[in-house]
């Protein structure tokens, strides 16, 4: 298969056939990549729902030099050889942008000091990028009561920006799924059907995918703020999944388990309730060093680690 | 009847004892699958339920993809407010809706055909199933491979939105899906797929019955043929009339108004809202306002923001909840003017508004988000102060 | 070699007179200054009966609000300990249990919320970072202690007495656009 060549904010790019615009803005990396709140590379029909990575294509491609008429979803959109794509460079994909930021957040509380998501929450940095510094609004929020679904999972309604990924991650990843969309429009809501509990092995990877904080950890929930804890590589021997994790630890405890997630914030592996939930002691876990956070997160935040020491001022003999 | 002026045609209801539509099958299936494309390019027939995409192309696109299963649907999910031609067609003339989807099977190479009718028209599904199944007798007698079947919604606006309603009919939630790839590519079950409107086929149908110079002859260049339109609302004769497209809504309302008409909103609760000063100008017909079908009249007593209020909380009820613009985008549209009539936001805020309308027609998934602006801007640029006092 | 300034003097080492070798006018001299400053003003006051008068925003002891109806503030976000250069505040966050609404207002609090007043620096920069308006500077001073241990303030130091006659006032550091942004409803905080 000859390789397609694609133009990204200027960048070229060559992808094999059937890449998405998304993946390929991820393959030259930095700025060109457009951010996705819903898409998640490892599951399979994702995206094309937030449409906060929509970008302009200028050009179709080398055949068809016309731009398309409307803005696409980077996520979903197939590169066609010699098609050129603006993404940052677009004053209108940056206005878009900046629109469906304000959607998001309109009703999204603002209770990121309660939220245990803050610090590795993907609509905090979106806002951080694209969103407005004041708003315009001032309608009621739609509010609901936080719910417990299964005996690890909490489920902040408030929060939910209705990216699909858990439902897609249950559907994908087990048997039976037994939560899902309700409602209809202003109404939609992630819910099970008459409270039902999720408890299946995998059931909290939902917890790694969901880009806000509407899902998250039990055993971990007001434990400690994000950027206190250290994070680190381990291991162990797992029957049931890779037991390749992360750990959180604050101290010689254990605070917290997940996968471990790479630059998009996507999970490498996905882990078994066991190790995420069960193993919260140090000797659990074959630690391999600590995890490399990028410079600008909060997690980095007061960690000295990765700092070198300055060499000895004493005179040698 | 007042109607002396309109040009009476009597296309999809009228019936030919010389030429039933099981024969028009039976003479057209003769011809070779090419002369028929050939044929409805020719016309110049586009799709009727509003977005007039050319039937032939379709047609075309869907015959030239390599797959051993294909299928044709007749969307009669008709959702839209103030429409109501379906349900006629559905009613007296289904046989030729049938007669449509067998050429349109034979065309592509189809064994299989779907009329996907919105849950509101289940109580016409018994004797609709008698009808197919009578005529599935008929095919079956003449060798003809082809059976249609009856699907029934759920009472989802989205899902008269195609691809939303492939995933309806696959028993899933009904949600449009994302394009590409195009139902003339992967539609239902992921096989190619035409789709076309109720009253598109009973043309397709009926272009093969008279010959494709008949239909040229009505409208104008870009909007060939007649078309069924529901007129409703403040006038004297409502109800289901087949019209010549192209012409001018001071046309229209000359027939149709009650004389005191203040404004016609075209195409539904997703169409434009035409004012009066503006009726001159206004052709109905692809090249002015495309519509599905609908025009529905107010008079100087009607409130026009209570006409906008009411359409955006039902674009914010049937929104399917799948993408941020729409989901969001209506129900903000919603609370925006109801705060902007209460006086708690000012004038100015309609302004706003507008700008995330512009958004919603740039971000949003489908057609329902991204036509939510039209009659939006429509009523807000024309009828700004009824909104605001 | 050119000078950069002009205030630097040539040393010279000449030979001292005599009247300069007996040294009393010189010892004279000095004994008068000493003395002008025993009718000069003073420069002490006498702490703690005398106290001086502090500038507005001066930035002493720390204090945790409560809200109008004596709920505490602090939600235990973290934000004052991730700025803190002086890493003096540490803190454990505890979820509130149903009936507990009167004495925090969001659902998680502060369980323990420690400033060691050593490390501290008083810069002021937890102030800048709380989002809830909970945490203040004061004008009261930080006692002395004889130990360290008494130095690592905990909740009982730090949150305001409940009784509305005794709320510590930081009314003169909460300029006009605080208070506005406190009254606009879309800045409302949970809703």
């Amino acid at each position: 298969m000859p390789l397609l060549k694609v133009t990204i904010d200027t960048i070229e790019v060559e992808v094999e056939a059937g890449t998405t615009i998304m993946n390929a803005a991820r393959q030259i990396g930095g700025s060109v990549v457009p951010p996705a709140m819903c898409y998640y590379s490892k599951l399979e029909g994702s995206g094309g729902k937030c449409r906060t990575c929509l970008v302009k294509v200028s050009r179709s491609s080398s055949k068809d030099i016309r731009p398309l008429p409307k803005l696409v979803a980077a996520c979903r959109t197939a590169v066609q050889d010699g098609m050129v794509v603006q993404n940052t460079t677009s004053p209108e994909v940056m206005e878009s942008r900046q629109a469906i930021t304000e959607f998001l957040l309109l009703n999204h509380p603002l209770d990121c000091p309660v939220c245990d998501q803050a610090g590795e929450c993907h609509l905090q940095d979106l806002s951080y990028e694209h969103g407005l510094e004041d708003t315009n609004t001032v309608e009621e929020r739609r509010t609901f009561e936080p719910v417990d679904i299964g005996d690890y999972i909490k489920l902040h309604m408030n929060r939910c920006i209705l990216c699909y990924r858990c439902v897609m991650v249950a559907d994908q990843l087990t048997d039976k799924r037994v939560h899902g969309v309700l409602g209809r429009g202003d109404h939609s809501e992630i819910g099970t059907h008459i409270s039902k509990a999720i408890d299946n092995d995998f059931s909290g990877n939902m917890i790694d995918v969901c880009p806000v904080g509407a899902l998250t950890d039990k055993t971990f929930r007001f434990k400690s703020r994000v950027w206190f804890t250290k994070p680190l590589d381990a291991h162990r021997e797992c029957p049931t999944c890779s037991g390749k994790t992360a750990i959180w630890m604050k101290g010689s405890e254990i605070l917290r388990v997940t996968g471990r997630k790479d630059k998009y914030g996507e999970l490498e592996e996905y882990i078994c309730n066991d190790c995420r939930f069960h193993h919260k002691d140090a000797s659990d876990w074959i630690i391999e060093g600590p995890r490399a956070i990028e410079r600008h997160s909060v997690i980095s935040q007061n960690h000295y680690e990765k700092l070198k020491t300055p060499g000895t001022t004493e005179p040698e003999f | 009847m007042e109607q002396k002026q309109l040009k009476k045609i009597d296309i999809i209801f009228g019936w030919d004892d010389k030429c039933t539509p099981i024969q028009v099958v039976e003479k057209t299936i003769k011809k070779t699958a090419e002369s028929i494309i050939l044929d409805m390019i020719d016309s110049g027939l586009k799709g009727r339920g509003g977005a007039g995409f050319p039937t032939g192309l379709k047609w075309k696109f869907t015959r030239n993809e390599e797959s051993d299963v294909k299928y044709v649907i007749c969307n009669a999910d008709e959702g839209e407010p103030g429409t109501f031609k379906d349900r006629e067609i559905l009613d007296r003339v289904p046989e030729k809706i049938f007669s449509g989807m067998t050429i349109c099977a034979y065309v592509i190479g189809a064994r299989e055909g779907y009329i996907y009718i919105r849950g509101e028209y289940n109580f016409m599904l018994k004797t609709l199933q008698q009808k197919v199944d009578l005529f599935n007798q008929q095919l079956h007698d003449k060798k003809v491979d082809f059976q249609i079947y009856l699907r029934s919604g759920s009472g989802a606006y989205v899902c008269g939105e195609e691809s939303a309603l492939f995933e309806s009919m696959e028993g899933k939630r009904g949600e449009p899906r994302n394009k590409p790839p195009y139902p003339t590519v992967a539609g239902y079950n992921s096989k190619p797929t035409v789709i076309n409107n109720v009253e598109t086929l009973v043309y397709t149908s009926e272009i093969c019955r008279m010959g494709p110079e008949q239909f040229k002859a009505l409208g104008t260049k870009d909007s060939r043929g007649s078309k069924v339109f529901s007129v409703s609302g403040d006038t004297p004769i409502a109800g289901i009339y087949e019209l010549e497209l192209g012409m001018s809504l001071k046309d229209f309302v000359e027939d149709f108004g009650d004389g005191d008409t203040k404004a016609i909103q075209v195409g539904g609760a997703s169409g434009h809202c035409v004012p009066r000063k503006k009726f001159n100008d206004t052709i109905i017909g692809f090249e002015g306002i495309p519509t599905g079908g609908s025009m529905m009249i107010f008079n100087s007593s009607r409130s026009m923001y209570n006409v906008l209020h009411d359409y955006l909380e039902f674009f914010t009820e049937e929104s399917c909840g799948q993408c941020t613009p729409c989901r969001i985008g209506c129900q903000q549209l919603l609370k925006g003017i109801e705060a902007v009539k209460k006086g708690e936001r000012p004038p100015t805020y309609l302004d706003d508004l507008k700008r995330l309308t512009a958004t919603m027609k740039i971000a949003a998934k489908c057609g329902l988000g991204q036509s939510v602006a039209n009659p939006f801007t429509s009523i807000v640029d024309n009828f700004r102060e009824e909104i605001i006092y | 070699m050119q000078m950069l300034t002009d205030r630097s003097k040539v040393v010279s080492d000449k030979k001292m007179t005599f009247m300069e070798r007996i040294y009393i006018p010189a010892i004279v001299k000095g004994m008068f200054i000493t003395l002008k400053h025993f009718f000069g003003k003073k420069t002490t006051i006498s702490y703690p009966e005398q106290k001086r008068e502090f500038s507005k925003v001066y930035r002493g002891q720390h204090v945790l609000k409560r809200d109008d109806i004596g709920r505490e503030r602090c939600t235990a976000c973290g934000l004052c300990a991730v700025a803190c250069p002086a890493e003096a505040i540490t803190m454990i966050a505890a979820e509130r249990k149903p009936g507990e609404e009167n004495l925090y207002r969001e659902e998680k609090y502060a369980a323990v919320y420690e400033i060691n007043m050593l490390r501290c620096i008083f810069c002021g920069d937890c102030e800048d970072a709380c989002p809830k308006e909970a945490i203040f500077l004061t004008d009261r001073i930080v006692a002395s202690q004889y130990k360290r241990k008494p130095f690592i303030y905990g909740k009982d130091m730090l949150v305001e007495p409940l009784d509305p006659s005794k709320r510590i006032d930081i009314s003169a550091r909460q300029t006009e656009n605080v208070n506005k942004f406190k009254l606009e409803k879309r800045f409302a905080h949970n809703k």
